[in-house]
C-alpha cells in the first residue's frame, strides 16, 4: 500500500500543496483529478521523487521514503510517465529503453547487438511496430510516449505514475493503455493516474482523488464519483459542460488554400470562411501540425498556393504571415511559445513590441501603454498571476497558455491558427479559451483548430477536416458533424491505404 | 572487441577525417611524396597533447560543460612531476596524475553539485592553477629522468612510441564511449531534465566527466613535460582554446550531445597539420592563427549545410 501523509510543499509564494494525505492500495487505480494549479503534479512529482516535500512523508507497503531523486523512487519501484516527455531526443529507442541497464559485454561495454535484438523484442511484446535503431526525436509524439510507458512497465514497477500519459495518444493507442493499466492491476502494482479527459478517469480507475487549491477535496470509489460531481468538486462551483452557441460563418473566402505540397503534406486544398471555425481531426500525426506549420511559414512548402483575402501571399518565414494577419499558438509552449524566466508581461508583448505595435516611432517602447495592457489583459482573461512581473514559470499550464494566447491575439490577427492548445489544460481554462475563441470568430477572425480531443472538435468547430497521412480525408460539417463521424473517417482512412 | 571498434564507423566523424585527409595529401605533396614512420611519430609526438586535452574537453563538453581550466592542470602537473622526480618516479607521476583528479574533481563539485555556471568556475578554477603551477615551479625547469624520455621516443615494434600512444589515447576514448557511462554522458547532453526523470544520476555522471577530463589533462601535462625534459608552469595557456577548438572541428556541437572521440582526434590533427602546412609554404607563424579560425568556420558551416541537406533530403 502506498501512504501519502500530511505532505506539503511551497514554491516561493505559492503554497502549492497543502497537507495532502491519502493511500492507494495494492491492485488499485487511483485517478487524480483537479484543475491545472490544483496541485496534483506537484503531488505525483513528491511521489516520484522529482521535488522534496517540506512536510509530511510517504510510505510504500510501510516503510517511509527518502525520495531525494528520480533514481531513489526507481530504487524503490516507483516508476514515473510524465507529460513531458522523459526521452532523450537524440539516442535511439534502444538506447533510451536500457540507458540505465544496458546489455553489457566484456569491459564494460554496451553490447549493442544483444540491446537491439532484446529492444526489439520488448517493442514486439507490446505490439509497438518502430525500430529499435530509430532515433527517437523522428518518432511522432504518440509513439514517443508509448515507448516511455513501454519502458516504464518493462522495469516492473510497484507503483507506476502516469501523469498525463494519455496526453499525446490516440483512441487506440489508449485502449493500448488501458489494457496495460488492467494487466497491473491483476498483477497488484499500484497505479496513479492524471488526465484532463474524464472518459480516461472512468475507465482506467477505481477510485477517484479530487484536488483544488492545493487540497485534497475528496477521495472516492469511481461509482461514487460521477462527471458532474468530480467537476463541481474541482472547480468549486457548478459548471455544465457547454460550449458558446456556434454562430454560422460569414459569406466569402478569407483563406484560399489550393493543394499544399510539404512535408507530410499532400494535396492539400481547402478554404476559410471569415468568423469560421475550422477543425482539424484525425488520429495524432497524421499532418495537422505539419499544416498549421505550414500556414505560418515555419515549414516550407514544395508546391501549391495560399491566399488571403483573395491575394496570394508568399510564406518564406513566420515574418511574412504574422506581416499578412497569420498567428500561431503551438502545441509545445514549453519549447516554442514562452519564455519561461521572464515575467508575464514580457511574454505576452515582446512580439507586439519587436514588431512595433506597442513602441512610438522612434522604437522606444511606450511603457505606460504597456502596462496599460497587460493589466488590461490579466483581468480580462482571469489569468491568475501575482502581477505582471511573475516570472511566468511561477504559472500553472493553463494560465501560461492563456499569456501566450493574448501574445498573439494583440496583434488583432485575420487567421488565427491553435495547434492542440488545449492539451493539458484544465476543464475551467478549456472552457475560457472556448468563449474567447468563439468571440474572435465572431468578429470575423478565421480560426483553425487541431485538437486530439474529439468532444472538443464537435463542440467547438464550425466544420472539421479529419486528416490521414497528410490528406485530408472528409469534411464534417452541421448535423454529420459527431465524435463518431470523425474516428470512423480517422479509423476507415487508415484501413483503405 | 571488434564491436565497440565498429563506433568508429560513426558518420558524425566523417566530415572531420575527410578535412584531415585533404590537408595531409596537400602536405605529402608539398613534401615530394614521401613520408616516414620517423614524420608520423614526428606529428604524433606533436599532436599528442592537444589529442588527450581535446578528449578532456569532449567529456566535458558532451555535457554541456566548459573547461577551461584544463590548460593550467596540464601545468600544475607536469610542474610537480618535474618538481617531484627526484622522490622517486612513481609517487612523482602518482601525485601529478592525483592532482589532475582533484582539480577535475572540484571542478565537478562546484558545477555538478553547487550547479554553478561551467564557464565561471573553470575560469575561476583556471586563474587558480595558473597560480598554483608558478608557486610548485617559478620558472620552466626541473628534472626529468631521462629513461623516461627514451622510453618515449623508443620504437617498439617499429612504431614510435607516441603514435602507439595516440592510438591508445582513441581507444580510450573510443572505449569509454561505448560504456553505459558514456552512452549516459550523450543522454545528459541530449536533454537533461529528460535524463534526470529516466532516472540518470546527472549530477553524479557530470561530476565524473569533469574528473575525467582533469585526470586526462594531467596526462597531457605529464607527457609534454617528459618529452620536453621540462616542466614548464606556463604551457596550458597555449592548449585552453585549442582544446576547444579541437573538439569542434571534430564535429561536435558546443551544446553537447553528440560527436566521437576519433572526430575529437581529427580535429587535433588538423590544428597539427596546418602548422606543419605553413611552415612549408613559407608563411609566417603568425598567420597560423588567422588559418585555424577561417578552417573552424569552414568546417562548421559545412557541418550546417550537412545538416540542413540531410533535412532537404529527407522530406
Amino acid at each position: 500500500m502506498l501512504s501519502i501523509r500530511g505532505i506539503d510543499k511551497r514554491f516561493g509564494a505559492t503554497h502549492a500543496v497543502r497537507d495532502v494525505s491519502f493511500d492507494a492500495a495494492r491492485g488499485q487505480v487511483l485517478g487524480l483529478v483537479g484543475e491545472n494549479g490544483a496541485g496534483k503534479s506537484t503531488v505525483i512529482r513528491m511521489v516520484a521523487g522529482v521535488v522534496a516535500p517540506d512536510q509530511g512523508s510517504i510510505h510504500l507497503d510501510g516503510n517511509r521514503l527518502a525520495l531525494r531523486s528520480p533514481s531513489d523512487a526507481l530504487t524503490h519501484g516507483i516508476d514515473s510517465v510524465f507529460q513531458e516527455l522523459a526521452l532523450i531526443g537524440n539516442l535511439t529507442v534502444a538506447d533510451n529503453l536500457f540507458l540505465l541497464k544496458a546489455p553489457k559485454h566484456r569491459w564494460l561495454s554496451i553490447d549493442r547487438r544483444r540491446a537491439i535484438r532484446e529492444a526489439s523484442e520488448i517493442l514486439e511484446r507490446y505490439q509497438l511496430d518502430i525500430a529499435p535503431t530509430a532515433r527517437v526525436r523522428d518518432l511522432p509524439l504518440g509513439q514517443r510516449q508509448m515507448i516511455e510507458i513501454v519502458r516504464s512497465v518493462e522495469r516492473d514497477p510497484t507503483v507506476l505514475v502516469l501523469d498525463e500519459a494519455t496526453s499525446s495518444l490516440g483512441q487506440s493507442e489508449v485502449s493500448w493503455l488501458a489494457r496495460l493499466v488492467r494487466k497491473l492491476r491483476d498483477a497488484e502494482r499500484i497505479v496513479l493516474f492524471i488526465s484532463h479527459r474524464w472518459d480516461e478517469i472512468a475507465t482506467f480507475c477505481d477510485r477517484v482523488a479530487v484536488m483544488r487549491n492545493g487540497r485534497l477535496v475528496e477521495v472516492a470509489d469511481r461509482p461514487a464519483m460521477p462527471q458532474d460531481r468530480a467537476v463541481r468538486l474541482m472547480t468549486g462551483r457548478d459548471t455544465s459542460g457547454g460550449f458558446p452557441p456556434k454562430v454560422p460563418p460569414r459569406e466569402g473566402t478569407l483563406l484560399g488554400v489550393d493543394n499544399l505540397e510539404g512535408p507530410m503534406l499532400s494535396r492539400t486544398t481547402f478554404s476559410l470562411a471569415p468568423g469560421e471555425i475550422l477543425g482539424l481531426g484525425g488520429l495524432v500525426g497524421q499532418g495537422q501540425t505539419e499544416l498549421l506549420r505550414a500556414l505560418f511559414g515555419v515549414l516550407p512548402l514544395r508546391g501549391g498556393s495560399v491566399a488571403l483575402k483573395g491575394r496570394p501571399l508568399r510564406l518564406r518565414g513566420p515574418r511574412d504571415a504574422i506581416g499578412a494577419g497569420i498567428a500561431y499558438v503551438p502545441l509545445e509552449r514549453k519549447s516554442e511559445g514562452v519564455f519561461l524566466d521572464k515575467s508575464v508581461a514580457f511574454n505576452m508583448t515582446f512580439a507586439s513590441l519587436a514588431l512595433g505595435w506597442l513602441s512610438s516611432w522612434f522604437g522606444l517602447i511606450r511603457f505606460r501603454k504597456e502596462r496599460a495592457t497587460v493589466a488590461e489583459a490579466i483581468d480580462r482573461l482571469k489569468i491568475r498571476t501575482r502581477s505582471g512581473h511573475t516570472p511566468i514559470r511561477a504559472l500553472s499550464g493553463g494560465n501560461q497558455q492563456k499569456v501566450l494566447l493574448e501574445k498573439w491575439l494583440q496583434m488583432r490577427p485575420a487567421v488565427l491558427l491553435l495547434d492542440d492548445v488545449t492539451r493539458g489544460v484544465d476543464i475551467s481554462t478549456k472552457h475560457q479559451i472556448y468563449e474567447l475563441v468563439r468571440a474572435l470568430a465572431r468578429e470575423g477572425v478565421g480560426v483553425i483548430f487541431y485538437s486530439s480531443d474529439t468532444y472538443e472538435l464537435v463542440g467547438l468547430a464550425d466544420r472539421v477536416l479529419v486528416m490521414a497521412d497528410g490528406e485530408i480525408r472528409k469534411s464534417l460539417a452541421g448535423s454529420e458533424l459527431s465524435s463518431a463521424a470523425i474516428v470512423d473517417a480517422a479509423f476507415g482512412s487508415r484501413v483503405g491505404s | 572487441m571488434t564491436r565497440w571498434l565498429s563506433s568508429i564507423r560513426n558518420s558524425e566523424a566523417l566530415g572531420s577525417v575527410a578535412i584531415f585527409a585533404l590537408l595531409f595529401a596537400t602536405y605529402f605533396v608539398l613534401k615530394g611524396c614521401r613520408y616516414s614512420f620517423f614524420e608520423a611519430g614526428n606529428l604524433a609526438t606533436n599532436v599528442l597533447p592537444l589529442v588527450v586535452v581535446g578528449l578532456a574537453q569532449y567529456f566535458v563538453v558532451l555535457v554541456r560543460g566548459i573547461d577551461l581550466s584544463l590548460g593550467p592542470i596540464m601545468a600544475v602537473s607536469g610542474s610537480l612531476a618535474a618538481v617531484l622526480f627526484p622522490l622517486g618516479i612513481v609517487p612523482a607521476i602518482a601525485i601529478a596524475l592525483a592532482a589532475g583528479v582533484l582539480a577535475g574533481a572540484l571542478n565537478g563539485l562546484l558545477i555538478a553539485r553547487l550547479s554553478l555556471s561551467p564557464i565561471v568556475v573553470t575560469l575561476a578554477t583556471m586563474s587558480v592553477w595558473d597560480g598554483v603551477a608558478l608557486i610548485v615551479l617559478p620558472v620552466p625547469g626541473g628534472t626529468i629522468p631521462a629513461f623516461l624520455q627514451a622510453v618515449l621516443t623508443s620504437e617498439p615494434a617499429l612504431l614510435p612510441m607516441s603514435l602507439i600512444l595516440l592510438v591508445g589515447f582513441a581507444l580510450l576514448g573510443t572505449w569509454i564511449m561505448s560504456t553505459r557511462f558514456g552512452l549516459q554522458l550523450r543522454a545528459i547532453g541530449g536533454d537533461e531534465i529528460a535524463a534526470e526523470a529516466s532516472g540518470v544520476k546527472v549530477a553524479r555522471i557530470r561530476f565524473f566527466a569533469y574528473v575525467l577530463a582533469g585526470f586526462l589533462a594531467a596526462c597531457a601535462g605529464l607527457y609534454f613535460a617528459i618529452s620536453t625534459m621540462a616542466g614548464s608552469p606556463i604551457i596550458g595557456d597555449g592548449y585552453v582554446l585549442p582544446s576547444i577548438g579541437a573538439v569542434v572541428l571534430g564535429g561536435v556541437p558546443l551544446i553537447g550531445g553528440r560527436g566521437s572521440p576519433i572526430g575529437v582526434v581529427m580535429g587535433a590533427l588538423i590544428l597539427t597539420i596546418i602548422g606543419s602546412l605553413l611552415y612549408f609554404a613559407d608563411l609566417a607563424d603568425f598567420y597560423q592563427s588567422l588559418i585555424n579560425g577561417v578552417i573552424l568556420i569552414v568546417v562548421v558551416g559545412a557541418a550546417a549545410v550537412r545538416d540542413w541537406a540531410r533535412e532537404a533530403l529527407a522530406r
